[in-house]
Formats: C-alpha cells, sequence, structure tokens
C-alpha cells in the first residue's frame, strides 16, 4: 500500500498531463478502495465471532488472525490513554522528543499483555491437543448469501487476472475509455446481494 | 488427605535477577483448603502463584530448583497447558488475560481446549455465570466491561474450565467491597461444597482474613504457612480488627469483626462516640474545585448525572460507589481531561489544566512509566513544569527513595503504583486526584501513603481519592460522598456515611458502632 501511494505521489508530482492525472486518480482510487474495504471489514465483522464460524480445522489461524485484526484498535485504545495519562501530570505529547513518553508505555504495555495472553491461553490449556467446540454457529442461509457472491466475484477476477480474458488495468497512456467484460460487471454486482438479507436481529 | 499443592525446597530467581524470588520453600496445601498468601508488596506472592501451575519457571526462564507438585504432576515435566485441567490461574491483570471477545465464549475457551462435550459444556457455561452473576453480561464484548466486571469474568472462566485448584492474584483488588464479598462467597461456597482447593494472594486484609483456613506468610522470599491467627500474628500483619486487638493486647488476636465484637465485649467499651469535628480542623475552607450541574458520559452511555460538589481547601474527599458509579470519570472531569458534557468545572477559578492545577493519577498507572529509573520517572514530571529540581523528596515522601536507581518495569505492581504517584504529585498542583491509589498496596506502603495524601492537603490545596478500599477512606478521607449511577446519593463526614452504610463500613464501625474508624482512634479512647 505505501509503494502504491508513493508511485502515486512520484506520478503525480512529474509531468502534469490528462494521462498522469487518470493514472494517479486510478491508483488512489485503488488505495481508497483497499482502505474502504478494511474499514467495512472492521465495522461490520466482529473477527471473534468468525473464529466460531471457522470449520474445526481452521481454528487456529482463525484465532491468531482475530487476534491479530484486535491489535490495531488496542494500540490506539492504548495510545489515547497514555497521552491522557501523561496530560495528567503534565507531559504534552507533541514533536520527536515526548515520543518515548507515548512510544515506551505503549509498547511495553502492549508487550505485557501480549506475555499475559499468551500465558493465559497456555495455563487455559491451549494447544493441549483436545478440542470441542462450544455453540458453533451454523452457517444459516443468509450466511451464504453474504459469503458466495464474494467467493464468486473474488473468484472471478482471479480468473480474469491468470487468464487475462479481461481488462483490468486500464490504460492511461494513450487515455483510452475502460471497457468492461460483462461477466466483472456481474461479479461486482452480486457483492449487493447482502443488501437482500436486511439487518440481523441482535 | 494428599497435597493438592506440594513445593519442595523450591528456589527461583528471575533471569538476570540480583537473588532470588523465592528462596528455599517447602510448603504443602491440603486438598479443600482455602489458602491465603500474605506478605509485603514485592515479597515473592506472585511467583510463588505463578510456580503454582508451571508459569514460573516455564514461560519466564530464569534459575529454578526444587520441585512443585499439582496434584502429583512435576511442574517441571509437565507444560501448563498439560496442567489446565487440574490448576486454573486468574493474573493480577484479568484483562490482558482474555482469548475471545464475548463473555460467554471466554467462559467456554478453557473447556474447548480440554474437550469438554458441548452439551456439558454448554451447561457448565450456565451455572458459572449465575454462580458469578454475570448472565446479564453474557453476550458484552470483554473489552467494554469495567474493571470489576472483567475480575469476575477472569474468575469465572477459570472456574468454568472445572479445576480442582484455583489460584488467583489479588481477585479483590478491583471490587467494590459487594463485589469482593460476593466473590469470598462463591470461592467459599466451592471449597465448601465441592472440595475444590483454592489459594489467593491478597493485600486487602479486611476483605479475605475471615474467610481462609490457612495462610502462608511471606517475608522476602521466605515462607511460612500455618493459621491465619498465627501467621499474621508472626507478620505483624492483619485487618484492623486484628492491629487493635494487637494495640489492646488481645489475646487470641481477633481476624474477624465477629471475633472482636466478642472480645471487645468482655473488656471495656470505647465511652463515647468520637466527633469527626476533629480531622475537619478548620471546617470548611475556601473551595479549591467547584462542580456545577455536570454530566459526563462516554459514547452514548451517561456515566455522571447532574452533579453539583465543592471540594473545599484542606480536604481529602473519597469517592466511593460500585463498580461503574462513575467515580473515575468524575476525576477525569475534574482534572479537566474529559470533557463535561453539561455543567462547568472550576479549579481555584478557572476551567481546571491537567497536570497544573489538578494532578491526576490513573487507575491503569503504569500507562505513565516510561523512563529506565524510578528516579527519572519523576524527574520527567519535574522537567515537564520546567523543573530542574531534585527529584528525592518525593520518593521519600512515599518512602520509595530505596527504589530511586530500579527499572520500573522490574517493579511489583504495588511499587509501580507508587512510582506512578510519586510522578503525579511532583506536578505539585494543589488538586491531587488519585484514582484507586491502594491497588496491590501493602500495609506499610498504605500508610505511607495516607501520611502523604494527608501531608499534602493543607493550606491552599486538597486531595480526591477514589476508591473501593474502606479501611482506606476511613483512615485518610475529611469527607466521604458516595456515587450511585453517576449520582451522588451520600454526601458527609466519614464518620456518618461511612457509618451509615451497610457496605462501606470499615471495621470499627462494624464492631464499636458509628464514628469509630480507625483501630489508632478507638486505642486512644480505651487507654
Amino acid at each position: 500500500m505505501v509503494a502504491v501511494a508513493l508511485r502515486t505521489a512520484l506520478v503525480f508530482f512529474g509531468t502534469v498531463s490528462a494521462a498522469n492525472t487518470t493514472f494517479s486518480f486510478l491508483e488512489g482510487l485503488r488505495l481508497g478502495t483497499i482502505l474502504v474495504i478494511f474499514g467495512t471489514f472492521n465495522a461490520v465483522t466482529d473477527p471473534f465471532g468468525l473464529v466460531r464460524m471457522a470449520p474445526r480445522h481452521f481454528h487456529e489461524p482463525a484465532l491468531a488472525a482475530a487476534l491479530a485484526l484486535s491489535i490495531a484498535p488496542r494500540t490506539v485504545a492504548g495510545v489515547g490513554r497514555v497521552r491522557d495519562a501523561q496530560r495528567m501530570r503534565g507531559i504534552r505529547i507533541h514533536g520527536a522528543r515526548a515520543l518515548p513518553a507515548l512510544a515506551v508505555p505503549v509498547l511495553e504495555r502492549g508487550m505485557e499483555e501480549a506475555h499475559t495472553l499468551a500465558e493465559s491461553m497456555d495455563a487455559r490449556g491451549h494447544g493441549a491437543g483436545r478440542r470441542s467446540r462450544y455453540r458453533p454457529q451454523p452457517w444459516t442461509g443468509a450466511a451464504l448469501l453474504i459469503a458466495v457472491p464474494a467467493i464468486a466475484a473474488a473468484a472471478t477476477f482471479l480468473a480474469a487476472s491468470v487468464g487475462g480474458w479481461a481488462i483490468l488495468h486500464p490504460q492511461t497512456s494513450p487515455i483510452v475509455w475502460p471497457e468492461a467484460h460483462p461477466l466483472l460487471l456481474a461479479a461486482v454486482g452480486s457483492l449487493a446481494a447482502p443488501g437482500l438479507v436486511g439487518r440481523p436481529e441482535r | 488427605m494428599s497435597d493438592a499443592l506440594r513445593f519442595d525446597g523450591v528456589t527461583y530467581t528471575y533471569p538476570k535477577g540480583a537473588r532470588p524470588a523465592i528462596e528455599d520453600v517447602d510448603l504443602a496445601i491440603d486438598e479443600g483448603s482455602f489458602a491465603l498468601a500474605v506478605g509485603p508488596t514485592g515479597s515473592g506472592k506472585s511467583t510463588l502463584l505463578r510456580a503454582a501451575n508451571g508459569l514460573v519457571p516455564q514461560f519466564t526462564g530464569g534459575t529454578f530448583t526444587g520441585h512443585v507438585s499439582v496434584d502429583g504432576r512435576d511442574t517441571l515435566a509437565h507444560a501448563p497447558r498439560r496442567l489446565a485441567d487440574v490448576v486454573a490461574f486468574v493474573p493480577q491483570d484479568p484483562g490482558a488475560s482474555f482469548v475471545l471477545d464475548r463473555v460467554e465464549d471466554e467462559l467456554a475457551y478453557g473447556m474447548e481446549n480440554l474437550g469438554v462435550d458441548p452439551v456439558h459444556m454448554r451447561r457448565r457455561v450456565e451455572e458459572t455465570l449465575d454462580l458469578l452473576d454475570l448472565a446479564g453480561l453474557r453476550d458484552r464484548s470483554v473489552r467494554t466491561l469495567s474493571g470489576g466486571e472483567r475480575q469476575r469474568v477472569a474468575i469465572a472462566a477459570a472456574l468454568a474450565a472445572g479445576p480442582r485448584i484455583l489460584v488467583l492474584d489479588e481477585p479483590t483488588s478491583q471490587l467494590d467491597p459487594q463485589g469482593a464479598e460476593d466473590v469470598m462467597a462463591a470461592l467459599q461456597r466451592l471449597v465448601h461444597d465441592h472440595g475444590m482447593t483454592v489459594l489467593l494472594a491478597e493485600h486487602r486484609l479486611e476483605r479475605v482474613a475471615g474467610w481462609v483456613d490457612v495462610a502462608i506468610g511471606f517475608d522476602h522470599g521466605r515462607v511460612r504457612s500455618g493459621t491465619p491467627a498465627d501467621v499474621m500474628g508472626h507478620l505483624g500483619a492483619g485487618p484492623p480488627v486484628t492491629r487493635l486487638g494487637r494495640m489492646l493486647g488481645w489475646d487470641p488476636l481477633p481476624l474477624t469483626v465477629r471475633a472482636a465484637r466478642a472480645a471487645a465485649a468482655a473488656g471495656s467499651r470505647p465511652a463515647l462516640p468520637p466527633r469527626d469535628v476533629a480531622r475537619n480542623r478548620d471546617g470548611h475552607g475556601p473551595v479549591v474545585a467547584e462542580v456545577r450541574g455536570v454530566s459526563a458520559s462516554y459514547a452514548e452511555a451517561t456515566v455522571v448525572r447532574d452533579l453539583d460538589l465543592d471540594v473545599h481547601e484542606g480536604e481529602v474527599l473519597a469517592v466511593m460507589g460500585r463498580n461503574g458509579a462513575g467515580k473515575s470519570t468524575l476525576l477525569r472531569v475534574l482534572a479537566g481531561i474529559h470533557e463535561p458534557s453539561g455543567g462547568q468545572v472550576r479549579v481555584l477559578g478557572s476551567k481546571p489544566r491537567p497536570g497544573v492545577d489538578v494532578g491526576l493519577c490513573p487507575q491503569e498507572a503504569d500507562e505513565l512509566l516510561f523512563n529506565d529509573s524510578v528516579e527519572h520517572e519523576v524527574r520527567a514530571t519535574l522537567v515537564a513544569r520546567g523543573e530542574a529540581g531534585d527529584a528525592g523528596p518525593w520518593l521519600a515522601a512515599l518512602g520509595i527513595a530505596g527504589l530511586a536507581a530500579r527499572h520500573p518495569r522490574d517493579l511489583s505492581a504495588g511499587q509501580r503504583l507508587l512510582v506512578a504517584t510519586a510522578a503525579v504529585a511532583a506536578t505539585d498542583a494543589p488538586l491531587l486526584a488519585l484514582d484507586e491509589p491502594t491497588r496491590g498496596l501493602d500495609p506499610a506502603s498504605k500508610e505511607r501513603l495516607i501520611g502523604f495524601i494527608r501531608a499534602h492537603a493543607i493550606a491552599g490545596r486538597a486531595a480526591v481519592v477514589a476508591t473501593h478500599d474502606v479501611e482506606l477512606a476511613a483512615a485518610v478521607a475529611t469527607r466521604v460522598v458516595i456515587l450511585a449511577g453517576g449520582e451522588l446519593i451520600a454526601d458527609g463526614e466519614p464518620g456518618s456515611v461511612l457509618g451509615d452504610s451497610r457496605v462501606f463500613a470499615p471495621q470499627m464501625t462494624r464492631v464499636f458502632g458509628p464514628g469509630w474508624l480507625t483501630p489508632e482512634q478507638v486505642a486512644e479512647a480505651l487507654t
């Protein structure tokens, strides 16, 4: 993602032409899309809920992924708390010199929490080799309606990329009006399927 | 009876440790005992607890000699996960031990790892939810729980796996008095009715001394076990009733309010209830902090509602109330860290500037610490206010001058809390606010903290202390307010507010009636 941004910036600050601007716009759009996807994923899914839905053999990787995903929000919350805590004793965090006052407690506590978590998982029998499942979440029709189009769309784009039967990267020098393959359009359209499901009852 | 837990000649030194954390420990804990580890902060209690399921040394490294056996299994030969079916451990910081997100899933996690069958598992989760009164929280995310709720969930999660031995490191330190009592009652039920073995470490002896039947006394890494009365007598430790008994020469030493009442009935009683005004020397001085119609909320939840409160010069105000009553939020609003959603706060006539007008030591005090030595930690605060001053007096005032050169990370939780308190106090702000300042403090450190808070609240200054520790409030407060649901429900002198409460009454009130707060006060009246 950083590489994409860097490339975009380099191209953007080069000669300004319709072709370059379009190219930059498309690269920016790609970056934006990635951010939107991650944001949406974090907003609408509960990674730990997915652990419960993961098939038995995928339990370990699902748990690892969920714990990894939970690090970012926890670190953000930690940064806020540490910033507050330092303000309470008159240390304002701005500028590079104040960085240790923020980074050290955040990282140290992060490390400590990770260590406690690892201890706790071990002490609670993680990896002892026996495993059963508590209230596994069944796959419902609604869940399938969300999952199947998503997988199908990903597969279609992958096939297009590997097979080369559709244009995924529109040409920008010279600028050509992009062609859209009907199959790709259908794949993208199918992603709207969850809209048919409505809100889950809570 | 057989030994549930056995230590044979155990000596353990942390990696890079200068001296052993525990030394030459021989200890046998019978099946079905309710055992308490007691001793000064940093004396090796947590280390011993963590050695009980092999986390020490399997996770920590270091030098370990001797043997620990759990239900006959050697902890060096079995990884902690292979002991999970017999022993469960609840660490000091329960929040960090959560693996999953929903309370209910967290309870099931240990059982899933042990391969408990789903039908049985479901039933046990329900039973455990009831046992610790958590049914209402079952769908909540553990990250949104209050400190006390997290503590109960952590205990429930350990219990649900059905261990025969339960080891808990300061399980009541985050709980309000009622919550602590409920947890102790639940643990006792497990011991009495189900033959479980419970080993816990706790500094707030008034909360646990009456429940346990074995005590393990720690003195600089060495241990000695026996009846609670024996061990506490030997250590010179004990809850306020025991301290009183010692001052008055009672024999045997009482450990509970009930025993103290019996002993007091046999001897003379203090004549008249003391007058509170004695502590509030000058009556109401000028106002230091002024809270007018303040409401505060987080996300969408209102935590403090339309609150009015004045803090006067010379006052030590104790803010009490159950977990989640809004105490911490009130402190954050007072310190100018949290913007109230309504009303206004004035400290010495103007909007409070954090770290200047108000110094606040948060509950998660570790979040302050970033320097490589205790001295530098305090110096950082001094430098921030533009002084090249000496950290020495602040350290001495809190009795941690001896730790000046140590790295905060290598200290015990209680010692780190004192370091953070010193670092905040060094702002020299007129209003000092402390959020739960006695977590993990041993009685000696607590005594020094009390002296420090009193000394702060003189001419032009005041202190506000949010706490669950009724004995702290009884010893230090000149005024007590009680919050419930973010509203002020009681406000007055400690003798009347604490004396009028079943939940917040200190031990002396329970023995001698309203107005009596500390053993020193009673002993003085009786001699």
